[in-house]
């Protein structure tokens, strides 16, 4: 089976501005991912750019939009794509050439939920324990890979990239305000009471749909409006 | 600075509460008109005093101007990224919705004066 792409180019050092070109692939196998069809492509024309590494969905380095719809290459089968699959960076984010964005802004929001564990508490000489249902409860939350899909197919977040957190790292707050571990649940919810960090969002659930983890960023964050009416009341 | 003044969970908060306010009195009002439609002006005046109707309505302009104000504000915090243009907007938001308010409230104040 042949295969078309329009593939989105952009080298800024070469190009007064992006362009879409036109790619042929012969002889696609019906089990094959995006990423072996780009990885051929970039055989045919090595000046083609784009970030990958394990292939399986887990290092998240490969999101781009895939027909106006985020995801990963290596895990989006071209047996269900329309033709011509057309292939452009991840929205709003700055292009540094074709397909690789500047996620330099999003790794500032997951920076600024400071997705870490807080321990007020001198730390035990063991490590510390959870019960298997506080355990539960970081299920849907950790799993987050940072691949960018979530937050750059989110209205929201285009509108105020540099205001709004995105559902990624609003989910990773979630993950830490969820964890029985933690001791910073106040703060971390005073940090996140301002017009625009959380409450930008509007259950479009954009991040839902595209999420390649099949994660709910969504539901993640209605779980941190409830904490912080609770902790009101 | 973003926007000064402005907060995130108390508006939240405010607007689901004045959706519920709405949304029970226009059952309310609807069932009055459905029941007993009042024809007449006097009519109509006679069921405005009655201070049930007269402490509900009044709260329902409150939440409506309320409920109002925080969509907007949304809209323009949404879309409207510059700063000096997003106060002077909210400033001639909340002018609007105060004059309307005033207006509302002179309504049910004369209503309640003949």
């Amino acid at each position: 089976m042949t295969m078309r792409f329009r593939i989105y180019r952009y080298n800024p050092e070469a190009d007064q501005k992006p362009y879409m070109q036109d790619y042929e692939l012969q002889d696609v196998g019906g089990d094959m991912m995006l990423l072996d069809a780009l990885l051929i492509l970039k055989e045919q024309d090595p000046t083609l750019t784009f970030r990958r590494s394990c292939r399986e969905g887990v290092c998240g380095s490969d999101g781009m939009n895939i027909n106006g719809t985020n995801g990963l290459a290596c895990i989006t089968p071209l047996s269900g794509l329309k033709q011509p699959v057309e292939v452009r960076p991840m929205p709003r984010l700055p292009v540094i050439r074709d397909l690789i964005v500047d996620m330099d802004q999003f790794y500032k929001q997951y920076r600024d939920v400071k997705p870490f564990l807080t321990v007020k508490d001198p730390l035990p000489e063991a490590e510390l324990q959870q019960t298997p249902k506080q355990r539960d409860r970081l299920d849907g939350l950790y799993e987050c890979i940072l691949c960018g899909c979530c937050s750059t197919q989110c209205p929201s977040f285009w509108w105020n990239p540099d205001k709004f957190l995105g559902p990624a790292a609003l989910l990773q707050a979630a993950r830490f305000l969820c964890d029985s571990r933690d001791q910073a649940t106040q703060e971390r919810l005073e940090a996140l009471d301002d017009p625009f960090k959380l409450f930008r969002c509007h259950t479009i659930m954009n991040c839902v749909d595209v999420c390649p983890k099949g994660l709910n960023p969504t539901k993640a964050i209605g779980e941190i409006k409830k904490m912080m009416v609770k902790k009101s009341l | 600075m973003s926007s000064p003044g402005l907060q995130g969970l108390r508006p939240w908060i405010i607007q689901r509460i004045s959706a519920v306010y709405i949304g029970l009195f226009v059952i309310y009002f609807a069932s009055v008109l459905l029941t007993s439609l009042p024809l007449s002006a006097g009519e109509w005046r006679l069921w405005m005093t009655w201070p049930v109707n007269t402490i509900s309505t009044g709260l329902f302009i409150i939440a409506l101007l309320w409920h109002c104000w925080i969509g907007i504000r949304d809209v323009v915090l949404d879309y409207v990224p510059n700063v000096v243009v997003r106060m002077m907007l909210l400033t001639l938001v909340v002018c609007v919705l105060f004059g309307s308010g005033l207006w509302m409230m002179k309504a049910l104040i004369l209503v309640l004066a003949q």
